[in-house]
């Protein structure tokens, strides 16, 4: 009996094919297979090529069960950037893929845990909305946290 | 240069950073990170919520769920049910600690007298996560034993630490660090503990903290008419990791005893017997401590009726009313006015309120691993 394939098209309507039983990790996929059946192709709009290419690959590992948890931290692991590892987290929030998902936030937040509040801002690029008096009354206010 | 397309791009997924990301930082990350800008300061500070205590209630539910109430607003009654993240019979679980947020969970399995707890579990109800404590260095018998011993939460900042404090049936202290996720035993602290009246068994009741410290009441179950409960405050230094006593007003004919906070300021409150009918509370009292460890009561209230059974108050709210529980509804009293308002059963909907506060934050029982 030959693997039935699914095919995902990403937000930049590239297409990807995966075996079925491999794709079903994801909860999201695998209540669209139950419900239509599975249609040609799923489409994924919020998810770019790069992304669904990692997160591909991720469903794609052949990890004995036991070394599973080890896999998963490594594969974070090697793609320490950061916008990476959001896009990758919302892609598996939104595919529901709980290992990857919390590895990949785990990762964020380890890496953004140190980091002063210029880091953060330019990491995240967020405006710093404050004036600095504001922001010395803060500081002062929770002094030993920074 | 796939790295700089993405740099430049503008999206942030706002959700899986405020909801899984941000949730997940130590304590002292989130404090600092409240800086970064408007909206993290407004999301970080009071997620879902104004910062009022609020209570848990279980309901027998297959698989098992729970609500919250808030406790300066109990006209708006009950939140929708989630669902428990973890297994417990709601007969069988109690919080024994909360701090911050964070809620400790002891679970039994059994009933029966001397009954045990068989886990111990760190839980944020407002994020769901939650961390079952490590076992090790717990091995001696009676460290689950769930009669006669306290627990008490406090965060050292010196080294961004939750640790648990836990006095034994026998009077044996236990640390735990959840940064290190294991327990320590530190001195006994008989000294503190011989003035303990221990002829009946005794109970200790909640814990509050204030300037690194932690109170406790600790006082005998009553044994008969002609020997009336006694009590004693305990108090427990979270630097030094020493326990004393410290003195409290006495009382002619008490029965129970417990602390609240109250505007920065620790508060007993107590009950008093009436000989007539030994089931109903005759009046309560409210001290406050000030600075000094002086003692000065604030109000006394009597029941508008002899008969009504009013349990503790559960809590103090900033208008100086109480939340009190009367045969199990929550009531708001007036004390001044002696007036009530009834506003849920918890024995005519079978649900089971777990009677410890909590506030509503990010904070992760999972930070540190």
């Amino acid at each position: 009996m030959s693997k039935k394939t699914l095919t995902l098209m990403s937000k930049d309507k590239q297409l990807f094919n995966i075996e079925e039983h491999l794709a079903v990790q994801s909860v999201t996929i695998r209540n669209m297979v139950k419900e239509d059946g599975a249609s040609s192709v799923i489409p994924l709009p919020r998810v770019d090529s790069e992304t669904l290419a990692l997160v591909i690959e991720y469903l794609n590992r052949q990890q004995a069960p036991e070394e599973d948890e080890d896999y998963v931290k490594k594969f974070v692991d090697e793609r320490g950037e950061i916008p990476t590892l959001l896009e990758l987290a919302q892609a598996a929030l939104d595919l529901d893929i709980k290992k990857l998902m919390d590895a990949a936030c785990m990762k964020v937040a380890d890496l953004i845990k140190d980091f002063t509040l210029e880091e953060v801002r330019e990491a995240l690029r967020i405006e710093n909305d404050r004036t600095p008096e504001e922001e010395k009354a803060i500081r002062d206010e929770f002094q030993w946290a920074f | 240069m796939a790295e700089l397309r993405r740099s430049i791009s503008p999206e942030l997924p706002p959700e899986v950073l405020f909801y899984h990301i941000l949730p997940r930082l130590p304590h002292k990350s989130v404090v600092r990170f409240r800086c970064v800008c408007k909206q993290w300061q407004s999301f970080l500070k009071t997620p879902t919520a104004n910062g009022h205590p609020r209570l848990l209630v279980i309901s027998k539910t297959t698989p098992c769920t729970f609500r919250t109430i808030d406790c300066e607003a109990l006209r708006d009654g009950l939140t929708a049910a989630r669902s428990l993240p973890f297994e417990a019979e709601p007969q069988n679980m109690s919080i024994v600690a909360s701090l911050d947020g964070l809620v400790c969970v002891g679970i039994k399995k059994t009933r029966y007298e001397y009954e045990k707890y068989s886990d111990l579990i760190l839980w944020n109800p407002s994020t769901g996560e939650y961390k079952t404590l490590s076992r090790a260095n717990t091995d001696n018998d009676e460290f689950y034993v769930c009669a006669g011993g306290a627990f008490g939460l406090y965060y050292t900042s010196s080294n961004d630490d939750y640790q648990l404090v836990r006095v034994t049936y026998y009077h044996d202290v236990y640390i735990y660090s959840l940064k290190s996720d294991s327990w320590r035993k530190v001195d006994s602290i008989q000294d503190a503990f011989l003035y303990i009246p221990n002829r009946f068994p005794y109970s200790w009741r909640w814990s509050v903290l204030l300037n690194k410290k932690l109170y406790f009441v600790n006082q005998t179950v009553e044994g008969n008419l002609s020997t009336p409960p006694s009590y004693s405050i305990m108090r427990f230094d979270s630097k030094t990791e020493k326990f004393s006593k410290t003195e409290g007003p006495t009382f002619t004919n008490p029965r129970t005893w417990w602390l609240n906070l109250w505007f920065g300021c620790i508060h007993l409150c107590v009950t008093h017997s009436n000989p007539y009918f030994r089931d109903s509370c005759q009046e309560f009292e409210m001290w406050r401590m000030d600075g000094g460890g002086e003692w000065t009561k604030v109000v006394t209230y009597y029941p508008l009726s002899r008969l009504d059974r009013f349990d503790q108050p559960l809590h103090v709210m900033k208008n100086g009313n109480w939340l009190m529980l009367k045969e199990g509804w929550f009531c708001n009293v007036d004390v001044k006015t002696r007036s009530e308002e009834r506003y849920y059963s918890t024995y005519f909907c079978k649900d089971i309120l777990l009677g410890r506060k909590y506030i509503e934050t990010l904070v992760s029982p999972n930070q540190y691993t």
